[in-house]
């Protein structure tokens, strides 16, 4: 007989392959973690024996070659990144961004500058959306009956349901999508709809702006979506609207706003007046602030509406039903209404009236006929068509979708169903009861990157790939088609959504293949630029619509104190679609410092009522559900209200969002609203991770404001006001007159503290997360950090932001009281840090007077929330080294900082010496232009200003002069290289005597939470 | 005590040594505890004190492997337990030399009966003390990157951080004390092994008695050297704990600024560490029966320097206080008003009540010569103390100039036990120093006894 052979190799009886043969999969291939094996067992066991002196030589640790290119990767220099551009979306906001990637690795998204808009700035969900691809909870492979299975079963068992589905015409086929804005995508649903007319689609999103939409389109006929010119009004008023920390223009707007609250510019500063039911981002930047319930918001909106046009004789009649009503409010009165409404109407045209998605469809249509009355339509606000709207799904509200897509479970319509967005189970309202109508559908497909809630009531579960590993195209709401590619081979054994939809009708196609072919109107060489650019085209999308229906407004106005729940979208992990990021988690909340959890937040004087405080669990009880969450008293918040971040809760066996937090939507109803809740305090307590305690400022002046007409009266009013003594040094002081001296300045103003800086500077500087239990001991290592100051009245305060990160003295405390010299000066003015020369004895950390200076307790690298057990069976794996799962992410430029060591802020030195030695390279010195740090290249609002102090063409020159810059502790004679631009704000003069906000120097105000009730229990 | 006689005052003095007692029944006394079978409360109390060494090692080979993460340390506190621990052993390792060298040079002859006790228990608290330094940083394998040795990479520690100082001073205080301590010993040591009676004792404490005769010669050189070594250590009792003390002041910290430290710092070691003495004494005398060479008259003394230190450290924290307030400095003034009300008002309060008001109690003979009284007093200045320097140390970092990075500091059950540790490591060496060496010095206190004048007997 012959014999048979597989290879060369295996005829020749190579020793390799015989090893192959018997073994299913190669060396490092990731095998199933159960325990230990006998076999374990026993080489554990003969390790320990080699160890008792047996034998030395046995106890070395199997190794594995690093191999060097042996031809040169095209383009690819050794150290150098290379940039590549793509685009992703987060509901209904479209980023354009680009990948840095190190030798193949992608390890940090920037924004993309050529992507329309963007500025080459990002938002926190660009920064941190990285360490998703890395994820080691993400699935590696498709789940069958939760088993693992490959993708050729998958692709095998949607072969024979392909063949069942073309009998039927689809008959019984449902499709449950997210929030779609990719072109491809409908063009497989044309596709799949032609060949099987009779399947169905639905959508539903959690988050969505269904409201704005349906309210537009009822009353003007056209779907169209609102778009801020905030560059143009001067006045702004927003009804609960976070515009600045939500949606497709939140960088855009942050940008346009910030430059219109630069006193230095040469167009007036803007005012706003924010009314709201808790502190939002944008409610931080207001001048005037004021807490009114949600349900209020229509009729205090109602009101503003009545007396603008009574101011402006219009006759409100022909439009709308609404009528004068005396409110009855803690904070809004006929006076504060008649201020807002003579600042409108003295801005008719230049001022700009908008209202949160989270209010129903009636104040939407009101804020339409305001700005029409304004004449600010067209001029401050925009309506773009909302792009897909021909698609029926997308005609109706999510909430009306699902509610169809349930009905049709139950009636037993649909046997097929794929879900393709979010995580339903999770976030749909318990009470519609999807959990058992989805068990009547036969089969259930779902694309996913997490075993989740809704992966366990699933048959077949296919891992989605991330943004970065596949092809995509997008069209945004400005118009802006882009084509995302990626730029790291599959890490998953997954489908891209079109891959998936693709799979429904037709033989397997690539991604590429798909996007390639939907695009196959672009030549090689547009497609080619399209690729390089980030973005294909931008089509105009603005419109102009009328009015076509008259407003009814059903509410009616009474004055009540029942409790009202608002549930809201977070600003760290969305509606739970980030919940399992753990550097979203272990950021701090923007407005109320918490890591790692969320809470009911509750104003003072409601706690007071209730006698609750911080950490209390409450039951918060509906007629049909409830849910026991503490608590966390927030000043500013509205009376006799709660609010709730969603995204938290999730019932997940994943490392990050296990036990994190409390599942807001399940106080849902079946419309997706809360109805009257009871509040029962229970006697249980919550520990809450802050990561700042104290909220006064103490009556110190660390953040420096001042009203414009204080500033226009004395413009050095920020200098100052700490005594500082004479510097009686002994020597004379090195004097940094020469060559680069680094600096930098933070603009107050422009700060929305939306954290990208922090982000950023975690992607850039390989800073682990510590997990809660750390950050409760004050253990986070963030380099940075954004610190929050409430000011004056508890019931409703200023809020002021300060980012800080290290100062960089120039005569710094840290340097001196080191014994080892391993924190230093450079000639370039830096504060250096030698991690290897450091011991660790934390005395710089206890003479840093602004607390920068962040110490590795443990080896963070390697105990992260996130790290991934060992498999111990080797001796030397019992020696600890640090996690492998996340360090493909890691920026090869900037050193892995080991435990015992003292860490903080650089500048980006990696980033300083790359750029210095490009322009040493050609015989020039660093501009501007050249360089940026990780949280000035992030921040969407051009807050941070930093390079050469002595260049005087330098942004950071130029601002170190300005007449609002101070540094901080200037008193302790530190020559801090960080200086701050002190905040001005624009309150209006007849309001400002009434409102506490701007009656300066409540000093004082204990505003402590969380701090106090650890104490006790510390004790 | 004067008796007026017809035309001169002659003073007397209250002996030194109780009455009755001969040269040789002070040999007996002091050798008794050496070579008495060992009694049962010696063994139970080494071997508490033993598996306190213990508890001790595990907590730093558990410290070492896992990192400083297991203390209670966190970002505005860097420096806890550790630091705390630190301060108040070296304070401890005051009394001894302030007794030997200081007392010696003024020649305050009631301190023979206690110099030598006190100089033990000084070399022991500063082992003690010595080891948290050690261990406190980061990085413990690379301590020895804190002194100056040379190196291929030209890399000197820094000479400005009072870290350093620290390592210098504390150093020096070790090996100065230890030779004080031993050159004391010497006769003593001869003494016994004079008397012993077993080969190897004779062996080990005849290598340590150096070849002592006790010849004229001998007691020249060995005078001579011991009032060189004296003078040698009287200013390191001062500047060990101003340095210790510049840890704190040398920083910018407010609460930590202050120029008041380095006479506090030292006033407040004596006071430590002669509460401290009483109570070790206060024991040693009652378990090996030395009232007659250790009598109330010392112990009266004693508590005098506790009273007088601890008005001294006294009017240090009314001083601290009112330089908050006169300054008008505002983060001092917060600091201090942080101290008293704040979040750690409790620690605060303990500090003061033992510190300040226990010792009032001296102000009363009855109170000064009452061995219980004295005994739970001085263990109120010890836990004083030891709350003083956890006031300092903690309160100041907790809350500092900018209100966003307060926080709060709490040790945990490894902190508490390295701490109950070291004191398992200071008894051991106690106990082993009560049942192996002379406790109290032979050769000295037979110099202050009558019969060591030359003109003993004789009538004028």
């Amino acid at each position: 007989m012959n014999k048979q052979w597989r290879s060369i190799e295996d005829l020749n009886n190579d020793k390799q392959v015989e090893k192959f043969k018997y073994r299913e999969f190669q060396e490092g291939a990731s095998e199933l973690n159960e325990g230990v094996s006998r076999r374990d067992f026993l080489k554990f066991l003969g390790s320990t024996a080699a160890l008792a002196g047996l034998s030395g030589c046995n106890i070395r640790k199997p190794y594995y070659k690093i191999k060097a290119y042996s031809k040169k990767v095209e383009h690819s220099v050794p150290g150098v990144p290379t940039f590549y551009a793509t685009s992703f979306q987060v509901n209904s906001a479209v980023y354009g961004v680009l990948a840095e990637t190190h030798e193949g690795r992608p390890t940090k998204i920037e924004g993309n500058p050529t992507y329309p808009n963007t500025n080459g700035s990002s938002v926190l969900f660009q920064q941190s959306s990285i360490i998703d691809l890395y994820d080691p909870d993400r699935l590696k492979g498709p789940l069958y009956l939760t088993k693992n299975a490959s993708m050729d079963d998958f692709k095998d068992w949607m072969l024979s349901l392909k063949k069942d589905l073309r009998k039927s015409a689809g008959r019984g086929l449902g499709f449950l999508l997210g929030h779609t804005l990719s072109p491809s995508t409908y063009k497989l649903i044309d596709s799949i709809r032609s060949v099987l007319p009779r399947a169905k689609f639905y959508r539903y999103e959690p988050i969505n702006d269904d409201n704005r939409r349906l309210a537009l389109h009822q009353l003007t006929g056209q779907h169209v979506d609102t778009k801020f010119d905030l560059s143009r009004a001067n006045v702004v008023v927003s009804f609960s609207d976070d515009f600045l920390s939500y949606g497709h223009h939140q960088i855009e707007y942050s940008r346009d706003f910030a430059d219109r609250r630069d006193p230095d510019n040469e167009t007036d500063l803007n005012r706003m007046y924010v009314f709201e039911e808790r502190y939002t981002v944008t409610g931080t930047k207001a001048d005037h602030h004021f807490p009114v319930k949600q349900s209020d918001l229509i009729h205090v909106l109602s009101q503003l509406l009545i007396v603008i046009s009574r101011k402006v004789g219009f006759d409100l009649s022909r439009f709308t039903d609404i009528e004068y009503q005396e409110l009855n409010l803690d904070f809004v009165d006929h006076k504060v209404l008649t201020a807002v409404a003579d600042d409108l109407v003295s801005n008719r045209g230049r001022s700009l009236v908008t209202v949160g998605s989270a209010l129903d469809q009636s104040a939407h249509q009101l804020v339409f006929l305001l700005n029409s009355i304004l004449g600010n339509n067209f001029k401050t606000i925009f309506y773009q068509k909302v792009p897909f709207l021909n698609y029926d799904f997308n005609q109706r509200s999510s909430i009306d979708s699902i509610t169809n897509f349930i009905d049709d479970l139950n009636t037993h319509n649909l046997d097929t169903v794929m879900i393709l967005g979010g995580n339903p189970v999770y976030s749909v309202p318990e009470k519609l009861g999807l959990k058992r109508a989805l068990s009547k559908a036969q089969n259930r497909i779902y694309l996913t990157s997490y075993d989740d809630e809704t992966a366990k009531l699933c048959n077949w579960v296919v891992p989605k790939l991330h943004y970065l590993e596949s092809w995509n195209d997008l069209e945004s709401i400005d118009g802006v088609v882009s084509i995302a590619q990626p730029v790291i081979r599959r890490t998953v054994d997954g489908l891209s959504e079109h891959e998936l939809l693709n799979l429904v009708y037709r033989v397997y196609r690539s991604d590429y293949a798909i996007v390639k072919s939907s695009w196959s109107r672009l030549s090689s060489l547009q497609y080619d630029k399209a690729i390089h650019d980030g973005f294909v085209y931008k089509k105009n999308t603005v419109v102009f619509p009328s009015f076509n229906n008259k407003i009814k407004v059903t509410a009616n106005y009474e004055s009540n104190h029942n409790l009202e729940v608002t549930l809201y979208s977070d600003y760290k992990v969305f509606d739970g679609r980030f919940s399992n990021n753990g550097w979203l988690q272990e950021l701090s909340d923007p407005i109320h410092k918490l890591t790692w959890d969320n809470a009911a937040y509750i104003a003072p004087k409601t706690a007071k009522k209730l006698s609750l405080e911080t950490g209390d669990f409450v039951r918060l009880q509906t007629d049909y559900a409830f849910l026991d969450i503490p608590v966390f008293i927030s000043p500013g918040h509205a009376f006799d209200a709660i609010s709730i971040p969603m995204g938290y809760g999730k019932e997940t066996d994943n490392r990050i969002e296990q036990g994190v937090g409390f599942n807001g939507f399940h106080l849902l109803d079946k419309q997706g609203n809360i109805g009257s809740v009871t509040l029962i305090k229970q006697s249980k307590k919550h520990k809450f991770a802050s990561t700042q305690d104290h909220g006064s400022m103490e009556g110190r002046p660390h953040v420096r404001y001042a009203t414009v007409s204080e500033y226009d009266k004395n413009p050095t009013f920020a200098q100052g006001q700490e005594e500082v003594p004479h510097d009686k040094a002994l020597w004379d002081n090195h004097k940094f007159d020469t060559g680069y001296q680094w600096g930098m300045v933070i603009d107050l103003n422009r700060c929305l503290s939306c954290n990208a800086c922090t982000a950023s500077c975690q992607a850039e500087n390989n800073i682990p997360i510590v997990g809660k239990e750390q950050v409760l001991n004050g253990r986070e290592m963030h380099w940075n950090r954004t610190d929050r100051y409430y000011e004056g009245d508890l019931d409703n305060p200023k809020v002021l932001e300060q980012p800080i990160s290290c100062l960089h003295c120039e005569n710094a405390p840290c340097e001196q009281v080191c014994p080892v010299a391993a924190t230093v000066h450079d000639d370039e003015g830096l504060n250096v840090m030698v991690y290897n020369r450091c011991v660790g004895t934390r005395y710089c950390a206890d003479n840093c007077p602004v607390k920068v200076r962040k110490f590795n307790f443990f080896d963070y690298h390697q105990r992260h929330p996130q790290a991934v057990a060992k498999k111990k069976f080797h001796l030397f794996d019992y020696v600890k080294e640090p996690d492998k799962s996340l360090a493909k992410q890691f920026n090869p430029d900037v050193t892995v900082r080991m435990r015992g060591v003292m860490e903080k802020c650089t500048y980006c030195i990696q980033r300083l010496k790359a750029a210095t030695r490009k322009a040493a390279n050609e015989q020039r010195v660093v501009k501007d232009v050249d360089l940026k740090t990780a949280c000035q290249q992030a921040c969407p609002t051009d807050g941070i200003a930093f390079g050469n102090i002595l260049d005087k063409d330098s942004k950071v020159y130029k601002w170190r002069k300005k007449q609002r810059n101070y540094s901080i502790l200037e008193q302790l004679l530190l020559g801090a290289r960080t200086t701050f631009l002190a905040n001005v704000f624009n309150p209006n003069h007849v309001l400002v005597a009434d409102n506490s906000q701007y009656n300066k120097k409540h000093h004082g105000h204990k505003l402590d939470h969380g701090s106090k009730e650890n104490h006790d229990n510390k004790h | 005590m004067t008796i007026s006689t017809d035309s001169t005052i002659q003073v007397k003095r209250v002996p030194l040594v109780a009455p009755g007692e001969t040269f040789e029944s002070v040999t007996e006394i002091v050798s008794k505890p050496m070579e008495m079978k060992l009694p049962s409360w010696w063994l139970i109390t080494f071997c508490v004190a033993i598996s306190g060494v213990l508890l001790l090692k595990s907590m730093l080979a558990y410290l070492i492997w896992e990192g400083i993460g297991i203390w209670g340390l966190n970002n505005p506190v860097g420096w806890g337990y550790a630091i705390v621990n630190f301060v108040f052993w070296v304070g401890i390792g005051h009394a001894g030399t302030l007794i030997s060298a200081i007392l010696f040079l003024f020649r305050q002859k009631w301190r023979t009966a206690i110099n030598r006790f006190a100089e033990a228990m000084t070399i022991f608290a500063v082992i003690c003390a010595g080891i948290f330094p050690g261990v406190h940083i980061g990085r413990q394998w690379l301590a020895y990157w804190l002194f100056p040795i040379p190196n291929s990479m030209g890399m000197w520690p820094n000479f400005k951080s009072p870290l350093l100082w620290d390592v210098f001073a504390v150093s020096t205080y070790f090996t100065v004390s230890l030779m004080f301590w031993y050159v004391g010993l010497v006769p003593d040591l001869a003494t016994v092994r004079d008397r012993a009676k077993g080969k190897i004792r004779q062996m080990v404490y005849g290598i340590f008695s150096l070849g002592w005769r006790g010849s004229n010669r001998h007691w020249q050189n060995y005078e001579k050297a011991y009032l060189l070594l004296a003078a040698l250590a009287t200013p390191l009792v001062l500047s060990v704990h101003s340095i210790v003390s510049f840890d704190f002041a040398v920083s910018q910290l407010p609460g930590w600024h202050t120029t008041i430290f380095p006479p506090y710092f030292v006033a407040g070691a004596i006071f430590s560490g002669f509460a401290m003495v009483v109570t070790l004494m206060v024991l040693a005398r009652q378990l090996f029966n030395l009232k007659a060479l250790v009598t109330i008259g010392h112990l009266e003394r004693m508590n005098q320097i506790i009273l007088l230190t601890g008005m001294l450290v006294g009017y240090a924290y009314g001083m601290e206080f009112f330089m908050a307030w006169y300054s008008g400095y505002q983060y001092e003034t917060f600091a201090f008003i942080n101290r008293a009300t704040g979040p750690y008002a409790w620690a605060y309060w303990i500090m003061v009540s033992c510190n300040v008001i226990s010792p009032q109690l001296f102000w009363f003979k009855k109170c000064r010569t009452s061995i219980p009284i004295m005994f739970v007093v001085s263990i109120f200045v010890n836990i004083g103390m030891w709350f003083e320097r956890f006031v300092i140390t903690v309160t100041s970092l907790h809350r500092d100039f900018l209100p966003s990075s307060w926080g709060y500091y709490s040790p945990t059950w490894v902190d508490v036990c390295t701490f109950i540790g070291s004191f398992g490591l200071f008894f051991t060496l106690f106990l082993l120093f009560l049942r192996f060496l002379p406790v109290i010095s032979i050769a000295e206190i037979k110099n202050v006894m009558p019969e060591a004048d030359p003109h003993h007997g004789e009538d004028h």
